[in-house]
């Protein structure tokens, strides 16, 4: 089964020419994130195979589920922003803005569970300076978290420039350059929860 | 009928499931590959479903798309040490 079908209704939903959506500056500051972060969890994986002992036991504190619920979260969150930018080119801005709006709700889960976790770990001792894992684990988690926080700014802000009727079908630049900064948030947590939650 | 979104959504909550019991089974090496292999089939399907780049035929979408299998790789390689 094809899922980018090339039907009428499909170009209707999607984008209507085959062009990068977004602005070009955003796509080289996406490569440029994702790089750094790729980076990052090329490191991870090195120190971890340089002490796994260590690492299995400090993935033993993390919650697991916790991590699952925040992959929903993010994943339900890009769901969300995606059909913004649909309505958005069936010139429905305010059903787009409401989209963007349960996008920046389903992220909010993503960050008070991150916060939670946070929280935990810290009151069973567990911080930056216990060990290699927990200062890995606290500098890519939290560089992320910022990341997602910095997305739902984003989207906040675009959603209220979208009721004020600031984009259109044709008109609709920033909003997929967001729409694309967001969707890269979700693309790095889906390598980082496997990598620092359940591969073992 | 479901629309194009809600059914890549639906996809990849499966995957995400599929790869948390999975984890579960074993600690083997190939379980680490199948979860990368998982992850990088998720990318997929955020860069070209979510992200539009499906039928975009520039070096942005190669880019994109390359980015997990390569870097799932690189980390199996790490990982299974």
């Amino acid at each position: 089964m094809n899922i980018f079908p090339k039907s009428a209704d499909n170009i209707a939903q999607a984008s209507a020419s085959p062009e990068l959506p977004g602005d070009i500056v955003i796509w080289f500051l996406i490569l440029l994130e994702i790089t750094t972060f790729a980076l990052m969890f090329l490191a991870f994986s090195w120190v971890r195979g340089q002490d796994r002992e260590l690492f299995l036991a400090g993935q033993q504190v993390l919650h697991p589920l916790a991590g699952l619920i925040n992959t929903i979260a993010l994943l339900t969150a890009s769901g969300f922003v995606a059909q913004g930018v649909i309505e958005n080119r069936r010139n429905k801005q305010n059903h787009a803005a409401y989209w963007l709006y349960a996008g920046v709700a389903s992220a909010t889960v993503y960050v008070v569970v991150k916060c939670w976790e946070y929280w935990q770990l810290g009151l069973a001792g567990y911080g930056l300076e216990s060990n290699e894992f927990f200062m890995v684990y606290f500098l890519l988690t939290g560089f992320h978290l910022l990341h997602v926080l910095l997305g739902m700014s984003f989207l906040v802000i675009i959603a209220r420039k979208l009721r004020r009727g600031g984009y259109g079908p044709s008109d609709a630049l920033g909003l997929e350059s967001g729409a694309c900064y967001w969707h890269m948030v979700d693309l790095i947590w889906v390598l980082l929860f496997p990598i620092v939650y359940i591969i073992h | 009928m479901i629309n194009r979104t809600s059914l890549i959504w639906f996809i990849l909550i499966l995957i995400t499931i599929g790869s948390y019991i999975l984890a579960d089974v074993s600690t083997m090496p190939w379980i680490a590959a199948i979860i990368l292999g998982l992850a990088a089939i998720k990318g997929y399907l955020i860069i070209d479903g979510f992200m539009e780049l499906y039928g975009y035929k520039g070096f942005m979408r190669y880019a994109m798309n390359l980015y997990c299998p390569i870097l799932g790789l690189f980390i199996w390689l790490l990982v299974k040490q």
